[in-house]
């Protein structure tokens, strides 16, 4: 691959952190990237419309009142369903998250578009925020009782020398699956569509292999509908287990 | 209908024929409603079969991260603790089973049906 040379045949070149300008400030280098003009792209498509959405709130939804109202209601059935009434309160984070994931999500599939979160930074600091808020509530609310995540009932207690050092692990590994989760999707998908990308190319520039070079694109356009998905469903499944882990945050204790 | 020209066995055919449409009608509407209700009901059940693919489609990726993150973080503590301590290599092997233990512990729980979440969660602890 890396022998034809040509950013339009390596699958790794979408992935290129461009700076666009940049200050130093107390020996730090901030620089403003292609990566931040996306998500400034996405908050402010998000913004747009639900702002739109909600500005005229009348009884017959135009389009993009419903838009808005469907967005609120799905994320809202996903918190009360798995944090119940009381995860309420965290709503507007969970739907911070779902609608930033989402679109940057959806935003990466349109060509020639980066895709924030195929960077496993990215990914790593949304997981973060949300591993922190689980410890910070936890102990907020409970106290010392937050340990008592790490104590299964029902287990004999000879046991719980093996048990408790596997449940602190398992903890300690939810921001490390929840990041890498995102990330690997994001990144195998996009990989994947470039690679075939390429095979376009190749075939038709191989004299008479030309002939087969629409195979790869049929397969592009169906692994388009599947990454659509995926799109969807990583937004959904990072949603989800927010709320998941503030449910635990909130009821410690199994 | 009781027109005073009209003979009786005329007015009776007549209300026959309209008796005879309505019911041509009828079962001509109930027809259709069952073909609609029909479409209805199939393209309720290819959404449920689609959010169903959804649903396991998310399981899935959970259920794999979950397995993978545990081994990570387990071998990460291990490797992290191996070189505070300078004990290598032995807490890293016993951290990467842990770690291991603590993957398919992840799946299990993953797998097992949702016992506490929504409304019937346990109160919080005092």
């Amino acid at each position: 691959m890396a022998a034809e040379g040509g950013s339009a045949i390596d699958p790794i070149h979408q992935f290129n952190i461009v700076e666009y300008g940049a200050v130093d400030l107390f020996g730090r280098h901030f620089a403003f990237t292609n990566s931040a003009l996306y998500m400034l792209l996405g908050v402010g498509l998000i913004a747009l419309v639900m702002i739109y959405g909600s500005r005229s709130s009348a009884l017959v939804p135009g389009r993009m009142q419903t838009l808005a109202e469907m967005a609120y209601q799905f994320v809202a059935g996903m918190v009360r369903s798995s944090a119940g009434e009381a995860g309420m309160k965290f709503f507007p984070m969970v739907f911070s998250l779902f609608m930033f994931i989402l679109i940057l999500n959806i935003i990466g599939l349109i060509p020639y578009t980066f895709t924030v979160t195929s960077h496993i930074i990215v990914t790593v600091c949304l997981a973060l925020i949300v591993f922190l808020t689980v410890l910070v509530v936890g102990f907020a609310k409970n106290g010392l009782g937050f340990f008592n995540l790490f104590l299964p009932s029902g287990v004999p207690w000879w046991t719980l020398p093996l048990v408790v050092p596997i449940e602190i692990i398992s903890f300690l590994s939810r921001p490390i699956s929840h990041s890498v989760r995102l990330f690997a999707n994001m990144l195998a998908g996009h990989i994947t569509l470039k690679v075939f990308g390429g095979f376009v190319v190749m075939l038709l520039g191989a004299g008479g292999w030309a002939i087969i070079s629409p195979l790869p694109f049929v397969f592009i356009v169906g692994l388009m509908a599947l990454e659509l998905l995926v799109a969807f469903l990583q937004a959904y499944v990072f949603a989800m287990l927010t709320c998941m882990y503030i449910n635990d945050a909130l009821h410690p204790g199994h | 209908m009781t027109a005073p020209g009209k003979d009786h066995d005329a007015e009776k055919r007549e209300d026959e024929a309209l008796k005879a449409r309505l019911e041509k009608l009828q079962s001509a509407v109930s027809g259709a409603r069952g073909g609609i209700q029909a479409e209805e009901k199939r393209e309720e059940a290819q959404m449920a079969a689609g959010q169903d693919n959804g649903r396991m489609m998310s399981l899935a990726f959970r259920m794999v991260s979950d397995l993978v993150g545990g081994i990570l973080a387990g071998v990460g503590i291990g490797w992290v603790l191996d070189r505070a301590l300078s004990t290598s290599p032995f807490l890293l092997i016993l951290f990467s089973l842990l770690g291991t233990a603590a993957g398919f512990y992840n799946v299990v729980k993953a797998a097992s049906p949702p016992s506490k979440t929504g409304k019937d969660a346990l109160p919080p602890e005092p």
